[in-house]
């Protein structure tokens, strides 16, 4: 049974990357559409059909958008890149991190960032920058962290990655100052059970107040504001990079070209 | 991770607080064990900023490295096990599962259940030191089952509040452990209160009289906290009387702390603070949910309502700091109880070791617990016990013959340890050395038929591609018992679908259709929906298969819809038509073949039926009291073909059995509630009796679910065209009673006595019965002592009767055991509902004395007379603050609730405090901080010859004051402003220099420079991070206009100017501004033409506004303003109001005083303008500076002003000036936003308003 699973699995792989469409990592919502961005750059439609599709010098890894403006990461990490929608790198920023930036995400003015260091950043313009070390101010008391994920919304900011063990791992804040680690259990079939897929990202939902965690081997972990009341669902990817809510429907994007509009 | 690692660990995280505070002098006192507990929570509760207070309000409490305190999670189950799998990494097996509460029920055994929860805090404890769970544990539920379709049914003890008291009694005294001092674990009673429905607990209101609520719904609660000192409850999602339970004051303050005494903490159900917003309607904002849950006395939320919007309630003055702190000093005081911040060696469990997890002697127990459980429904002609010696071959059928169900809220035990009962039978009769045939076969299927579907919305898609979207929840008719809800989720659904209802939709044009759409989620096992024109059998256009079974996808009860499309059926319908939604259960599978004939080929049939967590579950009741799925034809199939069928239930708790318990061919029925990891193991040694079943149900067992009122009516007593409920009321023909269960013995009951026959409330009376196992088995027998008042007048409406007490004894065969049972007087009260008290009614009492509620075998009587001696119950003092500052003054006060519930006023409280000097207490509860440290303040008090006390916490911190402030070398004096104003000439600023009050206290002076400027003096504390910041602000002169001139004089410094909204000649003598898009508020500073000018010191200034029209939706206003920047400044402005609810509904205008500071915005005051305005819009406004306090001032004719009211707001480089803004759509709004589906802004033509006149004094400081 397992191993007719899985030969569905990667015929269904097979066949959405036959379809040769793009593999975006990340996406925003944007004017009534989507900014969607992988090894290529595109502009996607509400209904995730794509209207224009541009080159890119580097493959981006994480995309923000704050109050019109699009920022992005490219898979070193090294500088936060101010981009136009059809991926023309306006301004570069050096990191002001030790660590390699992993992902970005915006709330209001405020932009979010973390590091594969297990540092997270804020900033409200771009030059001043607020880091907390995370794993030396938690020294002992969290595990240590590398960090790949950040989402923000609805009053607080959620970041995860993996701990040394491999383990992976939230954390919410409010104001960035002070973190509380979130729980991933969740329960199948009455069983309780811990997330143990590496996360990819995160991403929040305003209209359904709720994060989901991105995971390999196409693993999302919902995560409502009851903080107990964890799913955990699946989708046929080896591995789900973003999820990008815009009104009442999402975008999720994985490998293989997987582009998936999900409606209520 | 080991115990000695955990040890280490732990000592390591002590060490690292202690370092961590090694500027300290000594250990801190949060660590220091010589402080009471409380006073050490206040300590350390002290020492956070208000950040990290915020992260602390959840139910996954933050770590603070810097005071040593680590990350907690508050949540855990244990209701019946440790909810926990295995963790090999940290050498830990599955938790032991036991009987679930049900089941515990039916033993009718505290002392066992009190066992079992010690066994259970044992493996907590062992889990707890390997640092992957904590000790609080929202467990037991307490609640009394009103109704058995409730789909929590399974996880309380019983129908009648004083068996689940009692139940329960013994549950939280094994968690809590017998240490003096600190707690074994935490036990947390729910779901504080009346939240005995699932569908629509998070939006309903569970509505009843006073007399029900105290004798019913609040009575375990009521004992446990007066009789156990409870450390926890959980405040429930629903409301009571249309006021959220975790929003009342009353409910929670009045009811549970300062009638019943609770000391502790109170978590909120995971999302009720959410609920009181998004469910209940009750609160605008989650910030003022927020502030009306903290109030109330939720101390923690399982939601993240608390952790996100806490500070923002608190800066919008919606919740003092003090009901923070008083929060979080509750939770550490419990966490503190469990030894978490002492040293190892004193706490008396912290040497636990891993594998106490599933040891032999907890598997034994559950083993032992699972013997225990069983009720003996039926046993006509002794077919039970088997005896195995004459079987040759016994039919094991059923879904539950080889399955162990466990039901909600357990661990999951090793697989070695779950027993199923073929397992247990077959290894039973192994081990007994019988050669039987032990047959199995599943034959049947426990598939639900209850809310086999949740509806969002179907889409007519025609032959032209379009499609029309209809809202499920939006129906016209519907069939008996449909409801719409969304429980935790956000999506609208229609609900408790039951097996033929049906949904109406009239006017649903389906000319030219080509598909349907459904959008539907599978909470459990699915259904179909047939799609009809006309009718509920009308004429069928579609048909979807949305089961499990079909390889639907299920999203449970917590899922969102997901469309499934079918073909519609071109029957030649045009134009519009009552559409009807129809659903159906899927069709029960046949019994098959092989499991008849294994049947009849069998010597005995046992079939195994009953419920899982399909059947009912949290945010799902039962629609029916059927066993689900085809059992019910199974058991009839099978009693068809053996004339000796065993029919063995196991269920979560009562079921309909009319249409089999009578049925010859089954001679016996045995009833478990979910019987733990053992079940398989105890249902042999009962079946072939090596044990007598002595358990006793308990609930009533309904013969139909027809006898029920609706679920959504919380009344007990009978009324006009609904049943009583619970034995307390009902009154009809049942299947078996509350109480009943029979045994492979006899007893029989003599010598009926009772210690008194004149009693006063304030007596005790023992009854006493010989009971004689006249039967072959040694066997238990659980006596039961009910109690009637038949002198009662009939209007009064008593119950029938009231378990008040019983007990279980063990009696071998041919003995007598002497049962005696006390019963304290003052237990038989009943609740006046004029007087808001207890009272007893005088005249008989009628004890009875039976094997069950209908099974009396005898009765007592005594006569009551008298009154209950009033006396003393529960003294609650508090404070105003438990965190003071050198120098304040904060009242204390206390209440004082007698022994019959109801309070005492005018009572004398004598005060004390342990440790004057450091805070002291006048005759009149007044608290004054003296220096740092901490103190306990008393409360005595004496009433009805008894005196007790209580007392709270304070800690003393450094002030924050300034013993002198220079200003240019001249001493000032400061008063109650954090503002001190210069009025100057361009210049050089004078030199600020300040001294704080307290050496404890850093004082840093940033100087101002230059006049116009601001110097800023701030205050900090080194251990909390608080700061204070004192503002010396220096400026010029400001400059009236009369607007004469064609031109802005050169005074005026226009923020984002946009010259065609402003203009001085179009009406000369006014500054005429109209309104852009936009505002200065919180994120949205983008409002064109604030026009200000310098006003760096205190003045007062007049204007005259006239306004062209009212402000108009959302929030046009126009007024004056103080400003420093966009994100901070004080408002006075004449502005629309913003109608949440109905954005197209224009709302009469008011004046608002608004203030926003760091671009947090709060409105101080705000004044409905009807009846005051007149109809020429000409409003006069005065807004007066003095230091940090705004006074604003209005007048509709220029001579007579009223106060509106005041803001305190320290700005600095102050600028005063004139806005008209359009208005910024809130936040939360925004946020929903898009366009497609969400909120828009609605339209609305520019406000225009003149200025007449801009007059400003400007002034030093007083």
């Amino acid at each position: 049974m397992l191993r007719k699973g899985l030969w569905v699995f990667l015929l269904l792989c097979c066949f959405t990357a036959a379809w040769g469409q793009d593999t975006f990592r990340a996406a925003v919502a944007f004017r009534d559409g989507f900014v969607a961005a992988g090894d290529r750059i595109a502009r996607l439609d509400a209904e995730a059909k794509p209207t224009d599709t541009f080159p890119l010098q580097a493959p981006l890894v994480s995309l923000a958008l704050v109050e019109d403006t699009l920022f992005a990461l490219d898979t070193a990490g090294t500088a936060l890149l101010h981009i136009t929608p059809s991926g023309e790198i306006l301004s570069r920023k050096a990191a002001p991190s030790r660590g390699r930036l992993r992902a970005i995400a915006a709330d209001g003015r405020t932009l979010w960032a973390v590091t594969d260091a297990g540092e997270i950043l804020r900033t409200r313009d771009g030059e001043q920058w607020t880091i907390l070390d995370f794993n030396a101010h938690y020294q002992g008391f969290y595990p240590e962290m590398a960090f790949c994920a950040v989402a923000a919304g609805g009053g607080s900011v959620m970041v995860a990655g993996v701990g040394t063990d491999k383990t992976p791992a939230a954390f919410t804040s409010a104001g960035g100052s002070v973190w509380s680690q979130r729980s991933l259990d969740y329960a199948e079939g009455g069983v309780p059970r811990m997330l143990e897929a590496e996360p990819l990202s995160l991403s929040y939902d305003a209209l359904r107040d709720r994060f989901y965690l991105l995971c390999k081997g196409g693993f999302q972990l919902t995560l409502p504001s009851c903080s107990h009341c964890n799913s955990l669902s699946r989708y046929p990817v080896e591995a789900l990079y973003a999820r990008v809510p815009l009104a009442f429907d999402s975008l999720l994007l994985g490998s293989g070209g997987f582009v998936r509009l999900e409606k209520p | 991770m080991n115990c000695f690692r955990k040890v280490f660990l732990a000592a390591a995280l002590f060490s690292l607080a202690a370092s961590a505070l090694a500027q300290e002098d000594q250990l801190p006192i949060y660590l220091n064990t010589s402080y009471s507990f409380e006073e050490r929570a206040t300590d350390l509760v002290s020492r956070l900023t208000l950040e990290e207070k915020q992260a602390l309000l959840g139910n996954n409490m933050a770590a603070v490295p810097r005071l040593g305190v680590k990350g907690y999670n508050v949540w855990s189950e244990a209701l019946h096990g440790v909810l926990s799998g295995a963790n090999p990494s940290v050498g830990l097996l599955g938790p032991t599962s036991f009987p679930n509460s049900v089941a515990l029920g039916s033993t009718w055994d505290p002392a066992l259940t009190e066992r079992m929860a010690s066994a259970i805090a044992d493996e907590a404890r062992a889990i707890y030191q390997t640092g992957t769970k904590g000790l609080t544990f929202w467990s037991p539920v307490v609640e009394p089952v009103r109704d058995p379709r409730w789909g929590r049914t399974g996880e309380s003890y019983g129908e009648d509040p004083f068996l689940a008291t009692e139940m329960a009694r013994g549950f939280v005294r094994g968690l809590m452990g017998s240490d003096p001092k600190y707690l074994k674990a935490v036990p947390t009673a729910k779901h504080y209160f009346a939240n005995n429905s699932e569908f629509d607990r998070h939006v309903s209101s569970s509505n009843m009289d006073s007399r029900d609520m105290r004798e019913f719904y609040l009575y375990p609660y009521k004992r446990l906290i007066e009789d156990e000192k409870l450390p926890s409850i959980m405040s429930s999602y629903n409301a009571v009387n249309h006021v959220p339970t975790s929003a009342s004051t009353f409910y929670l303050d009045t009811l549970a702390r300062r009638t019943y005494g609770m000391k502790g903490y109170v978590t909120g159900d995971c999302a009720a603070i959410e609920d009181i917003w998004n469910g209940h309607y009750y609160a605008e904002t989650r910030e003022l949910a927020t502030a009306l849950g903290l109030r109330a006395g939720v101390d923690s939320d399982c939601g993240s309502i608390y952790q996100r919007f806490a500070i923002s309630a608190y800066e919008q003055g919606l919740l003092p700091m003090a009901d923070i702190d008083r929060a979080l000093i509750n939770m550490f005081t419990v966490r503190m109880r469990t030894g978490e911040f002492d040293p190892d060696q004193m706490v008396p469990y912290t040497l636990t070791e891993p594998s106490r997890v599933s040891s032999a002697a907890n598997r034994a127990l559950a083993a032992e617990l699972a013997v225990r459980t069983p009720v003996l429904l039926k046993n006509e002609g002794k077919v039970l016990p088997l005896d195995p010696g004459s079987l040759k071959r016994i039919a094991l059928i059923g879904p539950q013959a080889d399955d162990v169900e466990l039901g909600p809220y357990s661990g999951r035990p090793e697989a070695s340890a779950m027993i199923s009962p073929y397992a247990g039978i077959k290894a039973y009769l192994a081990q007994k050395g019988y050669d039987v045939d032990v047959t199995l076969s599943t034959g049947g299927d426990i598939k639900s038929k209850s809310n086999l579907l949740y509806i969002a919305y179907f889409e007519v898609e025609k032959t032209d591609g379009t499609v029309t979207r209809y809202d499920a929840t939006k129906f016209t008719a519907s069939a008996e018992g449909i409801t719409v809800g969304s429980g935790m989720g956000e999506e609208e659904q229609v609900r408790s679908i039951d097996d033929g209802t049906w949904t109406a939709y009239d006017n649903v044009d389906i000319t030219n259709i080509e598909n349907i759409t459904v959008g539907l989620n599978i909470p459990t096992e699915g259904g179909i929906v047939e799609i009809r024109v006309g009718g509920p059998d009308g004429n069928l256009i579609g048909r979807i298969e949305a089961t499990k079974a079909s390889g639907a996808r299920v999203g449970g009860v917590y899922g969102a819809s997901m469309p499934m499309k079918t073909n519609a059926l071109k029957l030649g319908f045009n134009g519009p038509q009552t559409v009807y939604l129809v659903y159906k259960a899927p069709q029960d599978a046949p019994i098959d073949e092989a499991t008849l004939k294994a049947a009849r080929e069998a010597d005995v049939a046992v079939v195994f039926v009953g419920t899982d967590e399909n059947t009912a579950t949290e945010e799902a009741d039962r629609l029916t009291l059927l066993l689900p799925g085809n059992q019910l034809s199974l058991i009839k199939a099978v009693a068809a073909e053996n004339p000796r069928t065993i029919v063995v239930m196991q269920t979560l708790g009562c079921v309909e059995v009319e249409e089999f318990c009578h049925l010859a061919s089954i001679p016996s029925i045995l009833w478990t509630g979910y019987n733990g990891q053992a079940q398989g193991e105890a249902i042999p040694r009962i079946l072939f009796g090596e044990v007598s079943p002595g358990g006793k149900l308990n609930a009533t067992w309904f013969k139909s679910v027809k006898d029920l009122p609706a679920i959504t009516d919380y009344n007990l007593r009978k009324s006009a065209g609904a049943q009583g409920r619970t034995l307390w009321y009902f009154d009809r023909e049942v299947s078996y009673p509350f109480g009943y269960g029979l045994s492979y013995t006899t007893f029989e009951y003599s010598n009926f006595r009772i210690s008194k026959t004149a009693i006063t409330p304030n007596d005790a009376v023992t009854v006493s019965v010989d009971v004689t196992n006249t039967g072959d088995f040694s066997a238990d027998e659980v006596v039961q002592v009910y109690v009637s008042t038949p002198d009662s007048p009939a209007a009064l409406e008593r119950p029938l009767k009231r378990l008040k007490g019983f007990q279980r004894v063990s009696i071998p065969r041919g003995q007598t055991r002497t049962v005696s049972i006390g019963i304290k007087c003052a237990d038989l009260w009943f609740w006046d509902m004029d007087k808001d008290r207890m009272t007893f009614d005088p005249g008989r009492y009628v004890f009875e004395i039976g094997a069950s509620s209908a099974d009396i075998r005898g009765t007592v009587s005594a006569n009551m007379s008298g009154s209950l001696d009033r006396k003393l119950k529960t003294v609650w003092a508090s404070a105003d603050a438990n965190v003071l500052r050198i120098g304040d003054v904060t009242r204390a006060s206390f209440s004082a609730c007698m022994n019959d519930d109801s309070f005492e006023n005018g009572l004398k409280g004598i005060w004390k405090s342990n440790n004057p000097a450091v805070a002291t207490v006048s005759a009149d509860g007044t608290v004054t901080a003296r220096r740092m440290g901490v103190a306990t303040i008393t409360c005595q008090v004496t009433a009805g010859g008894v005196t007790r006390e209580d007392s709270f916490a304070v800690k003393v911190m450094p002030q924050m004051g300034i013993a002198s402030l220079k200003v240019g070398g001249k001493a000032v004096r400061i008063g109650e402003s954090s503002q001190v104003s210069y009025v100057m000439k361009p210049g050089k600023a004078p030199l600020v220099e300040a001294v704080a009050a307290d050496p404890a206290i850093e004082v840093s002076v940033k100087q101002a420079g230059a006049v116009p400027g601001t110097a800023a003096v701030t205050l900090s504390d080194k251990v909390t991070g608080d700061s204070r910041v004192l503002t010396v602000i220096f400026g010029t002169k400001g400059v009236s206009d009369s607007f004469q001139k064609p031109t802005l004089g050169n005074q005026w410094q226009p923020v984002r100017e946009d010259p065609a909204l402003w203009s001085l000649t179009e009406r000369p003598g006014s500054l005429v501004l109209t309104s852009g898009k936009g505002d200065i508020a919180q994120e949205e500073n983008d409002a064109p033409n604030i026009l200000v000018q310098e006003a760096n010191a205190d003045w007062t200034v007049d204007t005259r506004l006239t306004c062209f029209t009212t402000p108009a939706a959302p929030a046009q206003n126009a007024g004056l303003v103080a400003y420093q920047c966009d994100d901070n400044f004080v408002k006075f402005v004449y502005s629309a109001t913003f109608n949440f609810r109905r954005l197209d509904v224009p709302a009469a205008g008011q004046l608002q005083l608004l203030v926003e500071e760091n671009g947090s915005q709060k409105s101080l005051v705000s004044l409905p303008m009807d009846g005051i305005i007149g109809a020429d819009n000409v409003l006069y406004l005065r807004l007066v500076k003095e230091g940090d306090l705004y006074t604003a001032w209005y007048s509709v004719d220029g001579r007579k002003y009223e106060k509106m009211g005041t803001a305190r707001a320290q700005l600095r480089d102050v600028k005063a000036g004139v806005l008209c803004c359009g208005g910024a759509m809130p936040a939360m709004m925004r946020a929903f936003g898009g366009g497609r589906g969400g909120f828009t802004m609605p339209e609305a033509a520019p406000l225009k308003v003149a200025f007449d006149e801009f007059k400003i004094v400007s002034r030093s400081s007083k």
